[in-house]
């Protein structure tokens, strides 16, 4: 069973394997970081932030300081769908951004077919209606109840 | 020898601990109660009340009407108040339960303002409530301001008054709101030049500034004394006043109504509420954690590299946000922020990205857990300063709110939009001088509030729309400016091309604005951003970031002069007037995005962007149609349509090359496979053991072990002292006598 974890990335939960949603390509293991199973390319800044201010004329050009500033894409391997862009400091360790406890995902996953909750990843829930039940006579379970 | 040591009898130690308790020297911050943020255990009314048998329907009437009272209430005040950023929004109203428990707040307004509140009336209570020399009254009204008893930062102000029925406290009216001006160094309460905490003008943990529902007039002229806007502090101080008493009033109204009974349990009752409501949320999240990073590019004074860090664990039914591993202090720069102030962007970030559909109040932090290094730039320590803490603040609510839309993004149950982070950076200029009334002023323009929106899941962001810490709140009228103060809007909210975070769908953009002093002999501009060199709001999900800004001045010009002289040269654009220079003699530059405080000389130009709302999934998957229709509103520009979204279409008409696109993108995506490295691979060349030589770096390097950097150097301790920067002036004119001497030594004259 897939499940949907980001726009692009789900988890297959019988092989416990990170998934491409774009292409269906399997990435690596979920107990493990995705961007493992993912090319890296270090893009210049100035490519997606062009200076916009004379760079002759001007310290700062509304271009990030390729010194300080480094950006980098993750892309599937296999579609090339870019599936993260992290702004770091050149040299730092990429972040790990997601750390799934699998087990506790499979139980929550399982209870909720189980409840018949609409599981499409773009469902809102449904506020809850206030402290509607009408006269009841109890406090509803809520927290410090003398 | 300690006294617990000594051998006293019990009235002796009666005695020592009445003279303890009655001569203590100085009453500091309450820790304790400025770490804990659940509320106080019921009282004896509330548990009678909630313990036995209660009609939950009165207490959504009463609900309902104190939020039509807080409501009503902000929108009479906010047609009172002097305070710009008040008449903006920048404000909240809210009731507490008698022990001091925030139960309700305005839906419109910052509640940060009132998110910290139950601190100083706890306060109050602890400490002054039973002191002779105090009490506490009917009609009293205090005030508060300073962080480290419940502020937010030292031009915020708050005020509260407790309301009784028949002598019995039963509950609290309260409001918040950006002041402003406080006599601080710099005009406007707040401002880079700031280097300690007694830098920041009026510093005042909670006392009584009303009696019997009258504004003191001796602490009114003291408070007037010890600031620049006398109008403001005085008119202000009978406003707060006015505010609460009018809580007050339908507060009354509604026991009559119901009963005191009923109301105060109604009012614990929504606390309680709406912390199992948190309580239930969270314990929907899947378990595991998310980490982000952002990186503020500057001190206010200096070009730095500062860390912020967070890791956000859902466990146990527990939301836990660890920020180890940010920064340390600075002993002499403005933004270091108290554990408080993190804790209101946590709630922010919560109430306005995660779960936006239920009331805003501090129950919702029922489940958080908050874990910092004990000092640190977000646990900061009151030797500090910290009137810019809310740069710390922003980025909190940036990576919290990005950390949780990986916590939940698949999750069927989820309540607000998921979306990439909100523009996270003050854009916008302080003022100071004496206006064209002849009225001495300091203050922060409604640009504060143009914050552009992150894009959506599944629609683009919203342009210049409000600010991450506050959804209903405006920026103002360039014309309702213009008249009360002596500068004029040269170029007004006017969308800069290409400013958005490119992706799937875009980030909302910002605008630009100039403006330029017209009409006083004396008067001053400052800037409080960051973000000039590294790009401070990511995309999420393969959505770019925003750009990097800074602040631009036309100095040693009259452009009211020049204007006259040759209207053709002037244009309403800050690229065309920086890029091409068009006043003869003019000084052109840009700055990082926090100026200090100076002068600015009549006709003299100063010019900002706001940046841009994070963009969300890759941008090859962008509809082109969707990029057409930037291109035709002059959001994105042809070169970006090509280069950035890979679209081929005909420049003239607009028409977009189905097929052609489909091969440009599909050549793109193979180009990635091309460049792309596996990432083994790549962290192999790509990781170091420590930041950028020459970088000054301050913060923790690493993913998850983190070693500590001090100005780019590995620290030795895990608890560095706050960091004590030099005055750039110093550190410039040792530059230029390097060089001096340099030169010198060239010649045979040096030393």
């Amino acid at each position: 069973m897939d499940v949907t974890i980001t726009e692009y990335l789900a988890v297959d939960l019988d092989s416990e394997r990170w998934k491409c949603r774009s292409c269906g390509h399997l990435l690596g293991s979920a107990r493990a970081d995705y961007k493992h199973g993912l090319l890296v390319h270090a893009r210049n800044p100035a490519e997606i932030h062009k200076p916009m201010l004379d760079p002759t004329k001007y310290a700062y050009t509304y271009c990030p300081d390729p010194n300080w500033c480094a950006m980098l894409e993750f892309y599937c391997p296999h579609c090339g769908t870019m599936m993260e862009v992290e702004y770091t400091v050149p040299g730092h360790p990429p972040i790990c951004d997601i750390e799934l406890d699998l087990d506790d995902l499979k139980r929550k996953w399982l209870k909720w077919q189980a409840e018949g909750i609409d599981l499409a990843p773009a469902k809102l829930a449904k506020t809850p209606a206030a402290t509607k039940p009408a006269a009841c006579g109890h406090n509803h379970g809520q927290r410090g109840k003398a | 020898m300690s006294l617990s040591d000594q051998t006293l009898n019990a009235a002796e130690r009666e005695k020592v601990q009445r003279f303890l308790a009655t001569n203590t020297p100085f009453i500091g911050p309450d820790w304790d109660l400025l770490r804990d943020h659940s509320a106080s255990p019921r009282d004896a009314c509330e548990a009678q009340v909630l313990g036995g048998a209660f009609n939950a329907d009165e207490f959504d009437d009463i609900r309902a009407s104190l939020q039509a009272t807080l409501d009503e209430s902000f929108d009479h005040t906010q047609n009172m108040i002097v305070s710009p950023a008040a008449r903006f929004g920048d404000m909240t109203l809210c009731i507490f339960t008698a022990s001091g428990d925030l139960s309700l707040a305005s839906t419109r307004g910052v509640m940060s303002f009132c998110a910290n509140a139950y601190y100083p009336i706890k306060y109050v209570r602890k400490y002054f409530e039973n002191d002779p020399s105090v009490g506490l009254r009917e009609g009293d009204c205090f005030i508060f301001n300073d962080p480290f008893y419940g502020g937010l930062h030292s031009p915020d102000q708050g005020s509260f008054l407790p309301i009784f029925h028949e002598g019995q406290l039963v509950a609290w009216a309260g409001i918040g709101l950006h002041e402003g001006e406080n006599g601080a160094k710099d005009p406007g309460g707040m401002g880079p030049n700031i280097e300690s905490p007694w830098d920041e003008g009026l510093k005042m943990p909670p006392f009584r500034f009303a009696e019997n529902y009258l504004v003191r007039r001796d602490i009114m002229n003291f408070l007037q004394n010890s600031c620049r806007d006398r109008r403001l502090m005085g008119a202000d101080l009978k406003v707060k006043l006015a505010a609460c008493m009018r809580i007050e009033k339908r507060l009354k109204e509604l026991i009559k109504e119901h009963g005191k009974d009923v109301l105060v349990g109604g009012l614990r009752h929504n606390i309680e509420t709406l912390s199992a409501e948190a309580q239930r949320r969270v314990n929907e999240i899947p378990e595991g954690t998310a980490r982000g990073q952002i990186f503020l590019d500057t001190t206010m004074r200096e070009d730095v590299l500062i860390r912020f860090h967070c890791a956000v664990t859902a466990k146990g039914g527990k939301l836990i946000i660890d920020m180890r591993g940010c920064a340390p202090q600075f002993a002499n720069r403005p933004i270091n922020a108290p554990y408080s102030s993190i804790r209101c962007g946590v709630l922010m970030a919560l109430a306005y990205f995660i779960w936006p559909d239920i009331p805003h109040t501090p129950a919702l932090l029922a489940p958080i857990e908050i874990i910092t290094d004990p000092e640190g730039l977000v646990s900061a320590t009151p030797d500090v300063p910290t009137a810019l803490n809310m740069q710390p603040l922003f980025k909190v609510i940036s990576l919290l709110h990005a950390a949780i839309v990986r916590l939940t993004f698949g999750t069927p149950l989820k309540y607000a939009n998921p979306m990439a982070p909100w523009f996270n950076q003050v854009v916008s200029f302080m003022y100071g001088g004496i206006t064209q009334h002849t009225e001495a002023v300091g203050n922060i323009c409604g640009d504060l509030n143009g914050f552009p929106g992150g894009a959506k899941w599944n629609d683009d962001g919203e342009h210049s729309l409000c600010p991450s810490f506050a959804v209903k709140v405006d920026i103002g009228e360039a014309e309702d400016v213009e008249e009360d103060l002596p500068f004029v809007y040269l170029v007004a909210k006017r969308l800069l091309l290409d400013n958005v975070g490119f992706g799937k769908f875009r980030g909302g953009g910002g605008y630009e604005f100039a403006i330029s002093n017209r009409y006083s002999d004396f008067w001053g501009f400052a800037a409080i951003g960051g973000g000039s060199k590294f790009s401070t709001t990511p995309g999420i999900f393969g959505g770019y970031g925003c750009s990097t800004y800074p602040v631009c001045r036309i100095k040693n010009v009259d452009v009211f002069e020049a204007i006259k002289r040759a209207p053709e040269r002037f244009q309403p654009s800050m690229i065309y007037l920086m890029n091409e220079q068009p006043f003869e003699n003019a000084t052109y530059d840009t700055h990082r995005a926090a100026l200090p405080f100076e002068m600015a000389a009549k006709g003299e130009v100063y010019l900002q962007s706001q940046g841009a709302g994070g963009g969300y999934g890759d941008v090859l998957d962008r509809d082109p149609e969707r990029v057409m229709k930037d291109l035709s509103e002059r959001v994105v520009s042809a070169d970006t349509a090509r280069e950035i979204f890979k679209i081929v279409f005909d420049e003239a008409t607009l028409a977009v090359d189905i097929a052609g696109t489909a091969r440009a993108r599909q050549q793109e995506r193979s180009a990635r496979m091309k460049r792309g490295i596996p990432y083994a691979e790549f962290v192999k060349q790509w990781n170091r053991d420590a930041p950028p030589p020459g970088v000054p770096y301050f913060g923790g390097w690493g993913t998850t072990d983190f070693k500590l950097f001090v100005d780019g150097k590995l620290s030795d301790t895990d608890r560095p002292r706050p960091v004590y920067m030099p005055d750039p002036k110093d550190v410039r004119i040792a530059q230029l006598e390097a060089q001096l001497e340099a030169q010198l030594h060239a010649l045979g004259q040096g030393k």
